[in-house]
């Protein structure tokens, strides 16, 4: 099941995110894919906003530093935002690395560039693919559940049935 | 005084030696080491993994660059603040290690604030506080008022991607190398740099934050679009937008900061466009401009030990117990963070 | 001979003296290796009246475990010994897990979690004195599912050992089961006994020890 939704402005989009972040549950993992340019970032600062109380100026490209930690106030979780960007591929400690933090059970992390390796590492996730369209503010988004889960199926029909049907 | 300076914060490991906050004895980079035979040959381009297994060989080099053993050393600094936690972690315990075995003081320093120190190192007779200093690297893009020894307040940061990142992403984009900055900047030399009205984001604005997102969507619609480009006109013309974006919003907040004096740090600070454009404007607006070494410049241990030189007198040595934050907003420190509606335009 | 011994792997971090075999002190704190374990080393060896400057060695977990608390206590660990010229002794936590004591069972089972639903394990046997034989040959990264295959086919022979909270709870066959939280200093020192000690100059490029997934799941997921 695959859901697509048309946004025809970046404040739209940023409020798809938000939509999409309120319903997360704890230990949720979001892939973030899209060409450069398309609005990963954009969209990760809409998803935290959605998470909980959090500066979305502070959400930013975590391509330099791989992971970005965010203490959302609203909740006693931490939201991890990472980036594939910069690997060209998964040694062993890479997999070590992240997966102390893809594993915890209390934490959200949302991964730009997500089709790389997210796969690898954990057995499913909530995809989401942003294009871009010839109008340049306008994008087309698409949320599927990567891999094989239950867990994800259901979370993505909640989404679906609940905030994505009006667009 | 003979300080060690460690800087672990992502994917260089790096140990500085510098004597009496100013003198740089040693400073070595591990991504300078890479083709070492220690390391095992070409490090890839992500060696932030490494950092375990490269601490130790990294402090010995650069002791053995600066002549000194571990019985000579005063003091030991750390980055543990900003960065990747994994990484500093492996250099705030070996610092840690240091200032026990050695009985030494420990600082402990915000990896932004090691960028503020390389200019001071550079500059310490004749740069006065207060003054305003824009460090652009990798990972951040921001402006500061310095108002004395590790006292900070945040003017304007970037809100999506840094400067460098920017520069990284763009390089990449046109299939040149890494590091992208220099990539770019030598690419340029033959480009015109007026090819391409690219957006000059947030320029207009009164606030000083920063954006480079856009500027980058902008180039990517361009290589991606059906037009014939030349290279060095693309990288030409972006790294012109990018240079006027941060001179303009860095002279807007000396005007309203009141400042006469501007330092520039971080890895972008090596762009030779952007240290002469800066200087320029800046000296026309009776400002001046303070720049590091070309060596601080990048992520290095030496700034470090600078940092901890002049910290370790103003704020003291740390606890054993200090803690290690990846993603500490300077505002954590000493820092007030400004509001950006009390700025008008310049 | 003195000796400082460290473990970071687990949910405890670690720190034990010993005088010739024999632990003169110790500290054991839950969590946070990162700000406590070079405090806790200074504490401990004040504690016991002991110098850094007469250490002999440095004992260190090098893994499986916590991979943030793996290179917090091999970098500190290594560091320490370069300083000051002594020899360090990596150890497995898998191994420490079962030196130290004797048991009951001829067959030892030692696992650790390796996150999602997945354990390192080794397996010992014990001598007639219930003592664990030194080394492991085929320690690996196995699911819940074979773990438990491998300890049915056991039949009643084997106990479960685990370090912190893994799968063993799930498990539906087990004939008996031992949940560890932190390693003894006593079983530490008798892992050491078996360690290859490596010089300050060896020593400088050790890193954490970690397991390839056995070649069952690496086939499975193509």
């Amino acid at each position: 099941m695959c859901v697509r939704v048309q946004t025809t402005s970046p404040q739209e989009t940023l409020a798809l995110g938000r939509v999409i972040g309120a319903r997360l549950p704890q230990g949720t993992v979001v892939g973030l894919d899209g060409p450069l340019g398309a609005g990963k970032t954009w969209m990760a600062k809409g998803l935290v906003q959605g998470i909980g109380t959090f500066d979305p100026t502070l959400v930013k490209s975590p391509a330099y530093n791989l992971i970005h930690e965010y203490q959302v106030d609203s909740l006693t979780c931490t939201v991890y935002h990472i980036d594939f960007y910069r690997l060209d591929r998964l040694s062993l400690p890479d997999r070590l690395l992240f997966s102390e933090v893809l594993d915890r059970p209390d934490a959200i992390c949302l991964i730009e560039w997500a089709g790389k390796f997210l796969g690898d590492l954990v057995p499913a996730y909530l995809s989401i693919t942003v294009s871009k369209t010839e109008r340049p503010d306008a994008r087309v988004i698409h949320v599927r559940a990567a891999g094989d889960s239950p867990t994800y199926e259901s979370l993505l029909r909640d989404l679906h049935h609940d905030v994505l049907a009006p667009y | 005084m003979v300080i060690l300076g460690i800087d672990t914060t992502c994917d260089d490991t790096s140990a500085g030696i510098v004597a009496n906050g100013s003198q740089v004895l040693a400073n070595v980079i591990s991504s300078q080491y890479a083709a070492h035979e220690a390391f095992g040959g070409i490090v890839p381009m992500i060696a932030a993994r490494e950092h375990t297994r490269q601490i130790g060989h990294i402090i010995r080099a650069a002791m053995q660059e600066a002549q000194v053993t571990f019985s000579d050393l005063d003091a030991v600094a750390v980055s543990n603040n900003q960065g990747l936690l994994l990484s500093l972690v492996v250099g705030v315990s070996a610092a840690k290690s240091i200032a026990l075995a050695c009985g030494i003081p420990l600082v402990g320093i915000h990896h932004l604030e090691g960028h503020i120190y390389s200019v001071l190192m550079a500059h310490e007779e004749v740069l006065r506080f207060p003054f305003l200093c824009l460090t652009v690297a990798g990972g951040h893009t921001l402006l500061l008022r310095v108002e004395d020894h590790g006292v900070y307040s945040l003017l304007g940061h970037t809100r999506d991607d840094a400067a460098g990142e920017a520069f990284d992403k763009v390089a990449r984009r046109l299939g040149l190398g890494y590091p992208g900055g220099a990539a770019i900047e030598k690419l340029a030399k033959q480009g015109n740099a007026a090819a391409y009205a690219f957006p000059r984001p947030m320029i207009t604005r009164s606030n000083l934050d920063f954006s480079f997102s856009g500027l980058k969507t902008a180039v990517m619609n361009l290589l991606d679009s059906a037009e014939t480009f030349r290279k060095e006109d693309v990288a030409a013309s972006f790294q012109q937008a990018v240079a006027d974006v941060l001179v303009t919003k860095t002279l807007r907040a000396a005007k309203s900061e009141g400042l006469a004096r501007i330092a520039l740090a971080g890895g972008v600070a090596v762009n030779g466009l952007l240290r002469s454009q800066l200087t320029t404007e800046a000296a026309k607006r009776g400002c001046q401009v303070y720049l590091p070494a070309p060596s601080l410049c990048m992520d290095n241990g030496a700034m470090v030990a600078g940092a901890g030189y002049y910290l370790l007198r103003h704020r003291g040595a740390d606890p054993l117990t200090i803690g290690v934050r990846a993603n500490a907003p300077l505002g954590r420190l000493q820092v007030k963070y400004r509001h950006p509606a009390k700025y008008r335009s310049a | 001979m003195f000796s400082l011994l460290i473990d970071t792997s687990g949910p405890y971090s670690t720190v034990a003296v010993a005088q010739d075999a024999v632990v003169s002190g110790m500290s054991a704190i839950l969590g946070r290796p990162a700000e406590k374990v070079h405090s806790q080393i200074k504490a401990t060896l004040r504690a016991t009246g002991i110098a850094l400057s007469s250490l002999d060695s440095v004992t260190i977990v090098t893994g499986p475990g916590s991979w943030t608390g793996l290179n917090i206590g091999v970098t500190a660990a290594k560091t320490l010994a370069q300083v000051l010229r002594v020899d360090v002794l990596p150890i497995s936590s898998l191994d420490a897990l079962v030196a130290g004591r004797t048991w009951r069972y001829s067959r030892l089972c030692a696992v650790l979690s390796a996150g999602r639903g997945r354990v390192y394990r080794a397996w010992y046997d014990t001598d007639r004195g219930g003592t664990a034989q030194s080394g492991h040959h085929d320690a690996e990264v196995l699911t819940a599912e074979a773990l438990e295959a491998e300890l049915a086919q056991a039949d009643g022979s084997a106990l479960l050992i685990e370090y912190g909270k893994t799968v063993g709870s799930t498990l539906k066959y087990c004939s008996g089961i031992v949940q560890v939280l932190r390693l003894s200093p006593e079983a530490m020192i008798a892992a050491a006994a078996h360690a290859l000690p490596l010089g300050p100059e060896e020593a400088i490029t050790l890193t954490p020890a970690y397991m390839q997934a056995s070649l069952a799941e690496r086939d499975a997921k193509r």
